[in-house]
């Protein structure tokens, strides 16, 4: 039970961006040596653009999590969702994690928190899923500035009721841990 | 196109929330600027970097190979690769998306791509260890992963069926 409160998870991060520059170093460097210095400049160039036109997006999906962490507590939609069951509970949870903005190290314990509130497994699930495959926030900002609309929306609708079946599908095949309470013992 | 609409609704939203939040009083929106600002502050030097990333990767693996691997008519085997690749791909989503948009680009497969995002969402590897297990707990994420596990394949399957993108 190493569970490190939600308050270590910058420091946690860190991994992230040791990963992503190690990315780049080394490519760059390869590309530089294979590619030559002219396909170097022109990549880099490319990126600059890509990155001036992603700008003003990043600043609004920045603004959209400030505002949305203040006006959304998330304890409060932790203990509200934790008590609802059945079929809302697992609608609510789906959309709560496509709204509630956030990476893994606000969303996994506010999953735990669910739990603790009283939801089940399928709850809990819904949520997390709802978060992986629909967070609003993440879509507007990084998916679209990647992917073409097409595509994008194409993937959202096809995902759009996957975390109500896989919260379904949990309830009904593990529903028998009556929450992940129960499973952290008596985790705070 | 796709910026210009992704972002009126982005700062139509941010309008609407702002407004609410200039309404509630109470220093909300000074302290929702100040998180704002911590994320950005995150976020910059990662997006940086991934972005280059992606642009140096895409200029230096082959396009034949992309083809090859992960395109539009390797199929099964080519979705099932995607996947990997997805669940493998380390950094956030600013890498893994730099990185699927630029595959299609040079070749993969909508299907495969969609397969691959799809994965890297469901259960990157990275951020199940990382995060997913040590906080909620082996047997509940376990439970997650193995209920995720086929979905990739099956919507890639979807898309190339239905013909879509």
């Amino acid at each position: 039970m190493s569970n490190p409160p939600p308050a270590r998870g910058r420091r946690k991060a860190d991994p992230g961006l040791l990963i992503v520059l190690v990315v780049a170093v080394v490519s760059g460097a390869f590309c530089y040596a294979l590619k030559g210095p002219e396909v170097f400049w022109a990549v880099f160039g490319d990126d600059l653009w890509l990155l001036l036109a992603i700008a003003p997006k990043v600043l609004a999906g920045v603004l959209l999590a400030g505002l949305l962490t203040v006006l959304l507590p998330r304890e409060q939609v932790a203990r509200w969702m934790g008590s609802r069951s059945g079929f809302k509970g697992l609608a609510l949870a789906s959309l709560a994690g496509a709204l509630l903005p956030g990476g893994p190290m606000m969303t996994f314990p506010l999953a735990v928190a669910l739990g603790t509130a009283g939801a089940d497994i399928g709850t809990a699930t819904a949520f997390v899923t709802g978060w992986a495959l629909l967070s609003v926030n993440r879509t507007l900002v990084w998916e679209m500035s990647f992917f073409d609309n097409d595509f994008v929306l194409l993937r959202y609708a096809i995902c759009l009721l996957l975390p109500l079946l896989l919260g379904w599908l949990a309830r009904l095949l593990f529903g028998r841990i009556k929450g992940l309470a129960e499973e952290q013992g008596s985790a705070e | 196109m796709s910026i210009l609409i992704a972002s009126v609704l982005l700062y139509g939203a941010v309008a609407v929330l702002g407004a609410m939040a200039l309404r509630r009083g109470e220093g909300a929106v000074p302290e929702a600027l100040t998180i704002a600002w911590e994320q950005a502050k995150m976020i910059a030097p990662r997006l940086i970097l991934a972005v280059l990333g992606a642009g140096f990767i895409a200029a230096l693996v082959p396009p034949e190979w992309v083809a090859a691997f992960v395109g539009r008519d390797t199929g099964f085997a080519g979705l099932l690769l995607a996947s990997l690749i997805g669940a493998l791909t380390p950094g956030g989503p600013m890498l893994a998306f730099a990185v699927g948009g630029a595959a299609l680009e040079v070749g993969a497969g909508p299907p495969q791509i969609m397969a691959f995002v799809c994965a890297w969402l469901l259960f990157n590897l990275n951020r199940t260890l990382v995060w997913d297990i040590p906080i909620v707990g082996h047997r509940p994420a376990l439970q997650r992963l193995a209920l995720s596990l086929p979905l990739p394949v099956l919507i890639g399957l979807l898309v190339a069926q239905l013909g879509l993108a």
